[in-house]
Parts: C-alpha cells; structure tokens; sequence
C-alpha cells in the first residue's frame, strides 16, 4: 500500500513539474487587429465583453470581477485583459509586473440606470446631476475619488435622513466607482446615490451583487436604479431607461510586462 | 362564451409570447449553442470528477478500514480537510494558489479539484457500505480458508457495493450540481453559458428556466439508470 501510494505521489510530482515547464506567452499588440487569437479576459456583462466580442475574433473568458481576470493575466492563463482605464490604472499599481497598452479605443459614458418607465426616479436623477455639476459639488465628488495626490478622502454619508429607502445596486469590484473598504461599500457611485437619494427624499441602501446581474435585478424590481459605472449602450438602452451622463471613460488593454 | 374565448386567446397570446421569447433569447444569433458548449463542459467534468473520486474513493475506504496507523491518519486527514471547505473555496485554492504558478488550463484544474472533492465523500460512502457488511460474513469467509483480502475481494465488497450504490448516485447527482461553481474560475459550465445569454439578451427566465430544465433532465436520467443498476443487483438476494 505505501509503495503504491509512493508511486501516485511522485507521478503527481512529475506531471507538475512538467506542467510548470509551460511558458508564459509573450505578446506584442500594436492594434486591435493584433487582439484575435488571443485569449481576453473581462468582467462579465461589461463593454468590454461585448467590445471584444464584437471586434476582435478572440477567445473572450468572462470572470466575474476584472481583478480576477488581473490574477489569472498574471499566472499566465490568458494573454490581456480589456477592462475600463481607472480601475486598469489600479490593477496595473497593484501589481508591478502588469502594464497598460497605449491603445485607444472609443469613449464611453457611465450612467444611472432605472427601470423602464420609472420617469420619476429618473427626472429626481437627472435634476440631482444637474446641480451636483451647478453647485460644485461633483467636482468635489472627483476631487475626494480622483485626488492628484492619489490620497482619497471619503466624504461623510449626507443621506442619513429621509422617509423610507430608495435601494441602489452595484458591483464593488471597480475601483474607484465602488470597492469596499473594511465591510463598508464605497466609491465615486456610491456618494453620487446619497445626493441621488437626498434629492430624492430617501434614506440610500446599497446591495452588492455581481455585475452581470444588476439589469434583471432592476426589471425584477428588486432594486430602484444601478450606479456601477455602467457605460451607456444601446442594448442596455433597450431594456432600461438611462440618465444624463455622469462620467466618460474608455476601454484599456492591460498586459503582462 | 365571450369568456371562455377571451381566456383562450389569453392563453394562445402567453404562449405565443413565450415561444418568441425563446426564439429571440435562444435560437436567433445562435446562442444554443453556447448553452451545449455549457452542457458539455459539466458533463465531461463531472463525469472525469467522478472517475478521480471513485478510484481516491476506493484506495482511502481501505486505508481507513486497514490496520496501519499512519494510513487511516493520512485518510481521515484528508476526509476532514476536503469535507470541511466548500467546494467554492476549494476550487479558487486550487486555481489561484495551487497551480497558480504553473499557468494550467482551467478545465484540468476543475477536474483535478472536483475530483479530489468527490473522493472525500466517495470515501466515506465506500467505507460506510465495507463496514455495513456483517463481521459474520468476514467470520465465514475466514473460516472457510479464505486468506483476508480473498474475504475482502469475493465476500465483503460485492456486498458492500449494493449498499454504497444508493448513496454513491446521490453524490454523482450532487456533483453534476456542484460544478455550476466552476463559473468563480471562468469555466463556461451549463449555469455559465445560461448567464452569458442572460447578459446577451437582458432576458432572465428564459435562460434560467431552460438551464433548470437540461440539469432537471440530467439529474432525473441518472437517478433512472442506477435505478435499473439497483435492480440488475438486487436479483440476487433473496426476497
């Protein structure tokens, strides 16, 4: 029994070591053309999932947050991964051995989204953006997320008063949108809901859930709008009503170095 | 009559509403065939899973029945460890840390960790169906001159293996449902592909239901052909 289980263990041993043989590929993209053959990771449910799908002739593998899309560029098992610029900007500072392609793509903009028909929740949304860009106050909102010192400074929770809640969505894996710091859930979308909320007279709750799921969770009622930097499409335009845009964004390619 | 006229038109309208549904979410831009992609990539897994976990199964069941010290040790270590982490847990350890550095592919690992899942249980499903045998048995065997692992080979296994089978379907049942975890290390399983049409098409039910329907089918088949395998070995006792 000892010699058998022996035998098993140093066939186990072999079979790894010769597995670790396996070279990791280096790639060189100067174009989207240079994409196709390649194996993308992305966050499932984003642009950039249907970017990739759309024009490059890849094999896209969806994960379920672009961190893990990162983790798994790293150990080899994929070639790039095309995921929006601030939270590429973050992945690639984490971690030394990462770079971002300078490759431009088209500009996307992130907006609220609501339920189909809900014009009320949405005018309250797009009054709030309206003045939040009036009064300064988004221009604090990406002076506190997007300091130039890089030392972000999270602003106190303004919608602590109100009559009933108004429950907002969102991924917090997409840095500085929405991450968690401790337990909490914070980010650039999140503070923009408490003004959202306060506009519109209601305590804000936020549910985490993954990114893929956030639009059928809003048909379902389940939830009254999305903030997690999600890019204006006209798919999603037509299964949800927009706002106005609060932000403008593009995909990047992010590499091993 | 205007009534019952209006009802049927109801009806006709849901079902109508149904099938362009599912036209729109499934057969138009070709997506069944993301949900066969996703059928045969549980299927092979489980099946291989199954496989590894039978034969770990088999060898620990005997280490935890042996005499040596050091080998029911290494097996109720194992049994311990494995059966207390969840499968979820398991599989991104494998994934991320593990094999991490060896850049494998992703099914291999699914396979590796889901098969080394399966055994734990499978052990204990074998161990329980060696030790439901009667020591009588053994006894007899024993006396009648049998060397002990004839005993083991011809009396107490053949016996063992009708009590264990029940149970051992029930965890080849449990694991072709488990693998719709294997989504956490970007496997497209059958649960994944249904995701990815739900992402395409915004449409939440019609992937859902019909993911809920192949896995039912699935799970439903088996249980009948163990079924039939139960009865095939039940011939021989006596009624």
């Amino acid at each position: 029994m000892k010699k058998i289980t022996a035998l098993f263990m140093a066939v186990v041993l072999c079979a790894l070591t010769f597995a670790g043989c396996a070279e990791k590929k280096q790639v060189t993209i100067n174009s989207t053309e240079d994409l196709n053959g390649l194996k993308i990771g992305v966050q499932s449910g984003t642009t950039g999932q249907t970017w990739c799908e759309e024009n490059t002739d890849s094999d896209v593998i969806t994960f379920k947050s672009g961190m893990d899309a990162a983790l798994d560029l790293k150990n080899g098992a994929i070639d790039a991964v095309v995921i929006d610029e601030l939270p590429a900007k973050r992945i690639v500072e984490q971690n030394s051995d990462l770079k971002i392609l300078d490759l431009r793509f088209t500009k996307e903009e992130y907006a609220i989204a609501v339920k189909k028909g809900n014009t009320e929740l949405l005018d309250s949304i797009n009054k709030t953006i309206a003045e939040m860009k009036e009064n300064g106050d988004y221009d604090k909102l990406t002076g506190a997320f997007m300091p130039a010192d890089g030392n972000i400074v999270i602003p106190e929770n303004i919608a602590t008063s109100g009559d009933g809640v108004v429950k907002m969505g969102t991924n917090a894996t997409f840095w500085p949108f929405e991450y968690t710091e401790g337990s909490e859930v914070v980010g650039f979308d999140i503070t923009m809901s408490q003004y959202i909320a306060k506009g519109y007279g209601k305590q804000l709750e936020v549910i985490n859930m993954e990114f893929d799921a956030l639009i059928a969770a809003l048909q379902a009622g389940s939830i009254d709008f999305v903030a997690a930097g999600m890019s204006i499409t006209p798919d999603r335009q037509a299964e949800v009503d927009f706002s106005d845009p609060y932000y403008s964004s593009e995909q990047v390619v992010i590499v091993r170095k | 009559m205007d009534f019952f006229v209006g009802i049927f038109n109801d009806c006709v309208d849901f079902f109508v509403g149904i099938f362009n549904d599912f036209y729109r979410t499934m057969i138009q831009d070709g997506r069944w065939m993301l949900l066969l992609e996703g059928l045969w990539n549980t299927i092979y897994i489980a099946i291989c899973a199954v496989l590894i976990g039978t034969v770990i199964g088999c060898l620990l069941a005997l280490c935890k029945i042996s005499k040596s010290k050091a080998l029911r040790a290494v097996a109720n270590t194992y049994t311990t460890i494995i059966r207390g982490i969840p499968l979820a847990t398991q599989l991104m350890i494998f994934y991320f840390v593990i094999f991490a550095p060896f850049g494998m592919d992703r099914h291999l690992v699914a396979v590796i960790a889901c098969g080394i899942n399966s055994g734990a249980y499978v052990t204990e499903i074998f161990r329980a169906g060696i030790q439901g045998v009667d020591i009588g048995q053994t006894e007899a065997g024993r006396s009648l001159g049998l060397s002990s692992a004839q005993t083991m080979w011809r009396i107490v296994i053949p016996q063992a293996v009708k009590t264990a089978l029940p149970t051992y379907t029930s965890e080849f049942i449990a694991l072709i449902k488990e693998t719709s975890v294997l989504s956490f290390i970007a496997v497209t399983d059958l649960n994944k592909s249904g995701d990815l049409i739900r992402n395409a098409t915004y449409n939440a039910w019609i992937p859902l239901i019909t993911v809920a329907v192949i896995y039912l089918l699935i799970t439903f088949g088996l249980t009948k052909l163990f079924a039939l395998l139960e009865r095939r070995l039940a011939r021989s006792d006596r009624g």
